[in-house]
């Protein structure tokens, strides 16, 4: 099992961001982490990723908990911009090579002129999107085993929504999984394995996209809008 | 790890530094040039209002880039751990601890460079470009002397008195920062405002602190404080007692500015190890 959440509880004062969440992930998956605004999507990933700690449970990454260990195998991007603006694209693609032994520089390299994206660029004169393909490049060029993309097709036009989607499909391996959190379920939903729905915070299901179209007759997207019909 | 992380600190500020120092270079030199044109130009009150302008703007560049130090080094480590940049840095495979000590070196590495441009600028500025080593060359001298107007008792406390001062001074960058470091961890506590409450703690940290030195000092000190109130109302005190009585306030200090900036890292440590929450 690469990923396990035992009870895993968060709440931010008065209020639950996820409650008791129960959730097995096997590797050679990609799992859409799918719910509405405010359901804990980003709570649970930012938990799993060690920039929140959980209130209260355990999540196991690779059987160890959130930590220094998991860090080295878990390949994170949030639905912001974390990259310093003083950096190069160079610059930048160093970092990621200086501290994750497990990042391919000739990954990075390609993708980037794939974009056309200059490594002499500053990521200060860069736009929101060009920056976020940056992250998502550096984020993917990593030989990681759990790839945790927050909104990672947000920011960007649909041209670029494609390549990212095709290279998430061509650079994870079968023993890493990866887990999308989207709004935008038409547009991923052709390459998930699997889809978790969360609800003010709670586990809701968690079934393959096979299952849902066996069970339900219905398309992810479909089934979502009929779960969380306002 | 920690050389990495030191070196993308360093990578990360070196341009503002740069700039700023080589600012202050080119005042110096100007300074230079136009004091060496007043001495040879008689009177000219052109020139004299030049210079006069060009020492306030040196005067003014060498206080701001002392105390740019300590603000880029909080802008930092907001930017760097608190705010967005966090994203990337807490999720590295490297232990918390080697992410605020990082940045602290890092400050001391700047510290210590502003030191020296300041000295050179400074020698410069005033066409006494060597006067630094001047003075270290000078120091067997001062000691000779020192040793004859106070005596060899005295000299000894002096020289304690000197050594305690220095390791105050060296202590000083990583009281202040810490210091910081702990307040915005502290305002990484709360669920909103975090900015905002981290000034309000460091106000409150510092209240705390004083709070507590004044009360130990009171109580640790009693004898210096007495020594120091009688010399007050009694004939002069002996040169040798009363470098005693400083040096005795002066471990004290020392004593405490370590036991609260140990208290300050680990804290600091603590709570972004265990209680991170960013936004």
């Amino acid at each position: 099992m690469l990923l396990e959440c035992k009870n895993l509880c968060k709440s931010y004062g008065t209020k639950i961001a996820l409650n008791n969440v129960n959730l097995n992930i096997e590797r050679g998956r990609i799992i859409g982490l799918l719910g509405p605004n405010g359901s804990g999507k980003t709570t649970l990933i930012k938990i799993l990723s060690g920039i929140l700690t959980a209130s209260s449970g355990e999540a196991l990454i690779s059987g160890n908990p959130i930590g220094i260990e998991t860090k080295k195998i878990v390949s994170y991007l949030p639905e912001r911009t974390y990259l310093s603006e003083w950096m190069t694209v160079r610059q930048a693609v160093n970092f990621f090579k200086d501290f994750y032994d497990d990042f391919s520089e000739e990954t990075a390299y390609d993708m980037l002129e794939r974009l056309n994206i200059s490594p002499a660029d500053s990521l200060k004169t860069m736009s929101k999107g060009t920056k976020e393909k940056v992250q998502l490049i550096l984020v993917m060029s990593r030989h990681a085993e759990l790839f945790l993309l927050d909104e990672p097709i947000g920011g960007v036009d649909p041209a670029a929504r494609d390549y990212i989607l095709k290279t998430i499909l061509t650079n994870y391996n079968e023993n890493a999984s990866v887990i999308i959190s989207t709004h935008l379920i038409s547009d991923v939903e052709n390459i998930l394995d699997e889809v978790v729905f969360l609800k003010y915070g709670c586990l809701m299901l968690h079934k393959t996209v096979d299952e849902i179209r066996e069970e339900n007759g219905k398309s992810v997207d479909a089934l979502f809008r009929e779960v969380f019909a306002c | 790890m920690l050389r990495k992380l030191i070196k993308y600190e360093i990578l990360a500020d070196y341009k503002k530094y740069g700039a700023t120092f080589a600012a202050m270079l080119l005042v110096s030199c100007l300074l230079l040039f136009f004091d060496k044109m007043t001495s040879w130009i008689n009177n000219n009150l052109f020139m004299k209002l030049i210079t006069g302008v060009l020492g306030a703007l040196f005067m003014a560049l060498v206080v701001v880039v002392c105390s740019m130090v300590m603000v880029f080094a909080t802008m930092r480590f907001y930017k760097n751990l608190v705010r967005d940049e966090g994203y990337l840095m807490h999720t590295l495979p490297v232990p918390t601890w080697m992410l605020i000590v990082s940045k602290l070196i890092a400050v001391y590495i700047w510290t210590i460079l502003v030191a020296f441009a300041v000295g050179i600028c400074s020698g410069i500025a005033f066409g006494e470009p060597f006067w630094l080593f001047e003075m270290i060359g000078s120091i067997p001298e001062v000691i000779t002397e020192a040793r004859e107007i106070f005596g060899d008792g005295g000299y000894n406390q002096l020289r304690t008195f000197i050594i305690y001062m220095g390791i105050f001074f060296v202590l000083l960058p990583a009281m202040g920062m810490l210091h910081i470091y702990f307040s915005f961890a502290l305002g990484n506590l709360f669920n909103r405002h975090k900015l905002g409450m981290s000034v309000l703690m460091f106000f409150v940290v510092y209240i705390a602190e004083q709070i507590i030195s004044s009360v130990f000092m009171m109580f640790v000190s009693s004898d210096i404080m007495r020594s120091v109130m009688d010399s007050q109302t009694s004939t002069a005190i002996p040169d040798e007692r009363m470098f005693g009585y400083m040096n005795e306030a002066m471990l004290v200090s020392i004593i405490f500015s370590v036991i609260f900036s140990v208290g300050y890292y680990i804290a600091a440590e603590r709570i972004f190890a265990k209680k991170l929450n960013l936004e």
